[in-house]
């Protein structure tokens, strides 16, 4: 008797649980905008003037495993012509949810886990930052980082 | 039964839908040449032993140091030099004033007309100005001013 209240208890989450297939859902709501530092060497949205990228990260796994939120591969995707300096790249984080959160950076910490909750949003705060030992040539940069959750 | 159970969720948590999405956040910047520059320590004039040449390269002087940061491609232009004050008891006239650079980039020959250079991308960076005044009527007592007029553009 019991177990069969348990099943009827199971029915509907199982059924929750194995449902169609939702990706959760990643959305920009601050474009990211990078600035030259005052020594010219590097071209941040940390420097001043520069703005971060918020994401709004939604529609998270509710199983025991929770979401998986990967920060990776920054790069410089477009660049004046001509310009062919050696660069480096860094990326840092800051995430919060429900009365907690995470932060690192690309190469120390580039991926956090967000336990199961139900409503669930993920607000993400990143900064791109390229540096160049010999600065930056003018006209247009842009930098791309790749957010995953899975 | 309780073993079914089991093993349903054990079954039911194995098949669990993948949940992957990705983006590409975009960051964009935009440089422009600019350069900034700021006198860092103003020269001193010192007269030589011989009292025909007031500069700031004879001992004791000091070159002014002019700081200059550049983003881009840019020019340094250096005005030719004045003699901008004098006491009352000096003729100006008889001498020439000239001026110097080192640093950033050189010139050591001492020149009494305007001179340029180009930079590219520098990051905080000095250049170092001798003036001089020479006169071989010699100096009357009191205080000079000699300048140069150093634009980046």
């Amino acid at each position: 008797m019991q177990l069969a209240r348990l099943a009827a208890l199971l029915v509907p989450l199982l059924a929750l649980l194995t449902g169609p297939a939702q990706a959760c859902t990643i959305g920009v709501s601050t474009a990211g905008v990078l600035k030259l530092s005052n020594d010219g060497h590097t071209l941040s949205s940390g420097n001043s003037g520069g703005i971060a990228s918020v994401l709004a990260i939604s529609d998270l796994d509710l199983d025991l495993n929770g979401t998986t939120i990967t920060i990776s591969n920054t790069r410089l995707d477009t660049t004046p012509a001509g310009f062919a300096a050696p660069v480096s790249y860094a990326a840092t984080y800051n995430a919060v949810w429900l009365l907690t959160g995470a932060s690192g950076s690309l190469v120390s910490n580039p991926s956090f886990t967000v336990p199961p909750v139900l409503n669930l949003v993920v607000t993400v705060t990143l900064h791109n930052t390229v540096t160049s030992a010999t600065g930056f040539k003018q006209g247009n940069y842009t930098t791309k980082t790749t957010v995953t959750c899975s | 039964m309780r073993h079914l159970s089991g093993l349903v969720i054990v079954v039911a948590a194995a098949c669990l839908p993948t949940r992957t999405a990705a983006l590409d956040v975009t960051f964009t910047g935009l440089v422009v040449d600019t350069c900034t520059i700021a006198v860092a320590t103003p020269g001193v004039m010192m007269l030589s032993g011989d009292g025909t040449i007031l500069g700031s390269d004879q001992t004791l002087g000091v070159p002014a140091t002019v700081t200059v940061v550049s983003i881009g491609s840019n020019n340094i232009a250096l005005s030719a030099p004045t003699l901008l004050t004098y006491p009352a008891g000096y003729t100006p006239g008889g001498g020439t004033v000239a001026m110097n650079y080192t640093g950033l980039a050189s010139h050591p020959a001492f020149s009494s007309l305007g001179l340029n250079f180009d930079i590219g991308m520098l990051s905080l960076s000095s250049l170092f100005v001798n003036l001089k005044v020479t006169d071989a009527a010699g100096f009357a007592q009191g205080t000079y001013t000699a300048k140069t007029v150093l634009t980046c553009s």
